[in-house]
């Protein structure tokens, strides 16, 4: 199901059928915010351990 | 410490010379390259698979080379892929530099005949299971349109071939390079090269090092503020416009990317730094503009009703939604990001790349909230301004 609407004549309707391009469209959010951080420290604390495994492993000799 | 190199292909006739004339090239040059039929493979552990041993072996190498003709080789049902397919896979998913190449004949055949009728069937399996296809479907598909003879390569080829550089081409994004057979390659150059890439980040090895240090250290703190946060309560703005200024100056622009699956990305178009931070607060049955900073045409003073559902402002007042609203105006091309904290509502502008339109931003408006949250540090300022304006409410 579509998460975008559109304000039509001070009203809100689901953006379907044509929308004039001074209309104004929104979508609610289906993640927040703390998801996102949540994310990208993981994904730093990911990498983080990927990159220093390599420069280990490139040490040996 | 010898370079492990693995040489990946199906053992295919043609492919022998090529393999063969690797092999020597590699042990001449001083490493230790792996490859099936000769002593360096060694033997399956004890328990161990012939499958699983291949794949122990490019796991414990450090550069991975593939070799793709026209035979596909053995298939392994309940993994519903080959086993080298399975090779490449255990390649990309432990990280491995790798070389790909691929005859040249079969490469054009696949980017000029192939390659489009996998991309209809990815598409319109998509819209009627809402997900993609896996490798085994994508198989079946071009195994049915060769037996139908819509694909009809000039060399008969196994039609797993196709979903395997899909695979890699397409998903994967990872670059092949094309081989003609028969044809001496300079892989003394080759691997001249690989050398320089390695011994240009040797000398910075202390440098990552450290720098993986101080990230950890960035990331400490702002788990520590982040926590104190919610212990505090600020209750006043003394320079809300000097405030509304660092706040725009840190949220930046980037691409936003359709993500497919685990592993494509699609680039959808771009946005650029935020343009405009506007503050505004409830005064009764009105939403008044507290400050505004950037390039807006909405001033201080400025008011809007809050029953005037034409207005973003107040239709984010009324969702109430914890986190950021994401609005679209195709005739301004602006992205506008609002939230509500209480009796405020903020909104970031952010100026959309051209070639934004409606029914783009209605495709991809999911991967437009998360391009924006995940650029530099948008989604951390963005929470910083919402504990700010909590502790603002009288």
């Amino acid at each position: 199901m579509s998460n975008v609407y559109v304000l039509k004549d001070g009203k809100i309707e689901a953006a379907n059928g044509f929308i004039s391009k001074d209309a104004l469209l929104f979508a609610t959010p289906k993640r927040s915010i703390d998801d996102f951080i949540k994310q990208n420290k993981e994904q730093f604390k990911e990498n983080q351990a990927s990159i220093l495994k390599g420069i280990e492993e490139s040490k040996r000799r | 410490m010898k370079c492990k190199i693995f040489i990946s292909s199906v053992g295919q006739d043609s492919l022998v010379p090529l393999r063969n004339s690797m092999y020597e090239t590699l042990t001449g040059l001083g490493h230790e390259p792996i490859m099936y039929e000769k002593p360096s493979f060694g033997l399956a552990l004890p328990g161990e698979s012939s499958v699983e041993q291949c794949l122990r072996l490019v796991n414990e190498s450090h550069i991975y080379l593939l070799f793709i003709y026209t035979a596909a080789g053995s298939y392994l049902k309940d993994a519903n892929r080959t086993v080298t397919h399975l090779e490449y896979i255990q390649a990309w998913t432990s990280q491995k530099y790798m070389q790909i190449f691929v005859e040249k004949s079969v490469l054009q055949y696949y980017f000029q005949n192939v390659r489009s009728q996998i991309n209809e069937y990815v598409a319109s399996y998509e819209q009627i299971n809402g997900t993609l296809p896996d490798c085994g479907d994508v198989f079946r598909h071009v195994e049915d349109l060769q037996h139908k003879g819509v694909l009809q390569p000039l060399v008969p080829t196994d039609p797993y071939i196709w979903a395997l550089l899909h695979d890699i081409i397409d998903i994967h994004k990872v670059m092949v390079q094309e081989i003609a057979l028969g044809v001496p390659k300079d892989w003394g150059s080759m691997f001249s090269d690989i050398l320089r890439q390695g011994v240009v980040l040797i000398p910075r090895r202390e440098q990552s090092e450290e720098n993986e240090r101080l990230a950890s250290s960035y990331q400490d703190f702002t788990d520590v503020i982040s926590s104190v946060m919610n212990k505090l309560s600020i209750r006043e703005i003394t320079d809300q416009r000097g405030f509304l200024s660092e706040i725009r100056s840190s949220l930046k622009g980037g691409e936003i990317k359709q993500v497919l699956g685990n592993y494509a990305i699609i680039p959808q178009g771009d946005f650029r730094d935020c343009s405009a931070v506007v503050l505004f607060k409830r005064s009764q049955d009105s939403i008044i503009c507290e400050e505004a900073d950037g390039r807006t045409s909405i001033s201080p003073g400025a008011s809007f009703d809050l029953s005037n559902q034409d207005s973003f402002v107040a239709v984010t007042y009324h969702l109430a939604s914890p986190d950021p609203v994401l609005f679209y105006k195709e005739s301004k091309q602006t992205f506008y990001l609002t939230l509500r904290v209480g009796e405020y509502i903020i909104s970031f502008h952010f100026p959309a790349g051209r070639t934004w339109s409606i029914q783009k931003f209605k495709s991809c408006e999911s991967f437009i909230y998360d391009g924006i949250m995940r650029v530099h540090g948008n989604a951390l300022t963005i929470r910083y301004v919402k504990s700010v304006l909590r502790g603002l409410q009288s």
